[in-house]
């Protein structure tokens, strides 16, 4: 192998020292993602519980403040872990990372949006439901913390739009759960039209609105492709049961007792 | 506040991004052009061709890609690198290969990130700007090994003997240096997990050569 002189200048020690250098920057890298990884599991984790705290809150109790109260706490609770998120991704750009706190993020997103309506329900009607829908800018204000080092800068969790619409579509599973929990004591309401239910139909269907359109225009992978599509399809499934459920309210509510009526309406539904 | 009102932003937002990225995409299509001309001029390789002519056509077409990437640098903004990497990440990564083989034909060297970095016009590290990211030059080595395996084989039956052996050491040398790396479950493990197989090809070569007491 005389000839293969040519080839000293590439030694074995350049290739380990170049490579050395390869493996820093890719274990840094892939460690940071892994911090991540685990914060957003335990965001994931939260968020459901604040979703099933949610749906334990009892309408008609005066405790309504009291558990919106603990709420707002878990809520908070979150977001200081979303900011330790956001300070780890401070100096790099978050879209590198955008998988490794996607799924954390879109629950968050899914547990806002639904305290948001359920505080925020009894001021409006059906007619203006879409005021609290919660908006793309408000999830980017609750994204935006305080620098500790230096107060007078914010630190921002940045994420694409697919993110918020992903997160904002899973809100539709809950609100029709709501819906049907809630089509009891709906009817004791008056004006059904001014009922829980009927406003958890309405904010779905806005949403089911939007959302349709939204899933021909968002330009996106293969694969997210197929995932925005079964969200639109899920979406489409609860839009359903939540009418079923004020089309029964409106049709049948004068006939029978509500529990009775309650039964009736889960029996439907699980079909 | 209506439906319309409140999605209305993210409906020309989406728009926005559509335009944005079909823009992007066709400055991609170009560079695949690009690679498509370069893997016609790498094809002689296998046919005996003269290798400064290779190497000198290859770099007429990189020249384009560099322009291509010129573009692309002017499409984009600081901030919108890695929201856009995956679109061009896959033929930065031929490209890459494509450097490095033209870089091998000429000197026997492997290229760095830099030198790659360079031949295509953008910068090798990440505080610069557009540059090369790790993944898609590491990839374009294990392209180069795949091809160099396919090349050593042709290489004998051109009747050049002494070829497979530099190709030998210098995969080699590409294998102990991946060797080094911790790699995680993605695309890039994958391929590196042909490497072997690469290497497998080129030892066999090189077996038959020195068993038949040829290069003695």
């Amino acid at each position: 192998m005389a000839q293969d002189s040519d080839l000293q200048d590439v030694s074995a020690n350049d290739v380990n020292e170049l490579f050395g250098a390869f493996r820093k920057e890719l274990d840094a890298r892939y460690d940071l993602h892994e911090k991540v990884v685990k914060i957003s599991r335990d965001v994931t984790i939260e968020s459901k519980r604040l979703i099933f705290l949610l749906h334990r809150i009892d309408f008609t109790a005066e405790k309504l403040e009291n558990s919106l109260q603990q709420a707002k706490e878990k809520h908070l609770f979150i977001l200081e872990k979303l900011k330790k998120v956001a300070v780890l991704l401070k100096d790099v750009d978050t879209f590198q990372f955008v998988r490794a706190f996607s799924a954390g993020l879109q629950e968050f997103i899914e547990a806002t949006a639904f305290m948001f309506f359920i505080e925020k329900c009894n001021e409006v009607n059906c007619e203006n439901i879409c005021s609290i829908i919660l908006s793309m800018h408000q999830v980017t204000d609750f994204l935006s913390f305080s620098d500790e080092t230096d107060s007078s800068k914010t630190v921002r969790l940045e994420f694409p739009v697919e993110e918020y619409l992903l997160g904002i579509a899973d809100v539709t599973g809950e609100m029709m759960r709501l819906c049907i929990n809630s089509s009891a004591s709906s009817l004791g309401q008056k004006d059904l039209s001014k009922s829980l239910s009927f406003k958890l139909t309405a904010y779905v269907q806005a949403l089911h609105n939007a959302f349709s359109i939204f899933v021909h225009i968002v330009d996106v992978s293969q694969g997210l492709r197929k995932h925005f599509d079964e969200k639109l399809r899920t979406m489409t499934a609860n839009v359903k049961k939540c009418e079923d459920v004020c089309y029964t309210l409106r049709l049948r509510g004068h006939e029978m007792p509500h529990d009775i009526l309650k039964a009736t309406l889960m029996e439907a539904t699980e079909k | 506040m209506s439906e319309g009102e409140l999605f209305s932003d993210i409906e020309s937002c989406l728009g926005d991004e559509h335009r944005f990225k079909d823009k992007v995409r066709d400055v991609v299509q170009d560079l695949e052009q690009c690679y498509r001309a370069l893997e016609v001029v790498f094809q002689g390789m296998h046919r005996k061709k003269n290798k400064t002519s290779i190497c000198s056509e290859g770099r007429i077409v990189l020249d384009d890609a560099k322009n291509k990437y010129k573009q692309l640098i002017d499409l984009l903004s600081d901030k919108q690198y890695y929201r856009y990497l995956h679109l061009w990440q896959g033929v930065t990564g031929k490209l890459s290969y494509a450097s490095c083989l033209i870089v091998y034909l000429e000197s026997n060297q492997l290229a760095t990130r830099e030198t790659v970095a360079e031949m295509l016009g953008i910068k090798a590290n990440a505080e610069n700007g557009f540059h090369l990211c790790l993944d898609d030059y590491l990839c374009g080595l294990l392209f180069l090994a795949g091809e160099l395996s396919r090349w050593s084989v042709n290489c004998v039956t051109i009747g050049d003997t002494k070829e497979p052996l530099r190709i030998f050491e210098f995969v080699g040398k590409i294998d102990s240096g991946f060797r080094l790396l911790n790699l995680k479950n993605d695309f890039l493990r994958k391929r590196y997990d042909g490497l072997k197989y690469d290497m497998k090809r080129i030892e066999q070569v090189v077996y038959d050569l020195s068993i038949r007491g040829i290069n003695k």
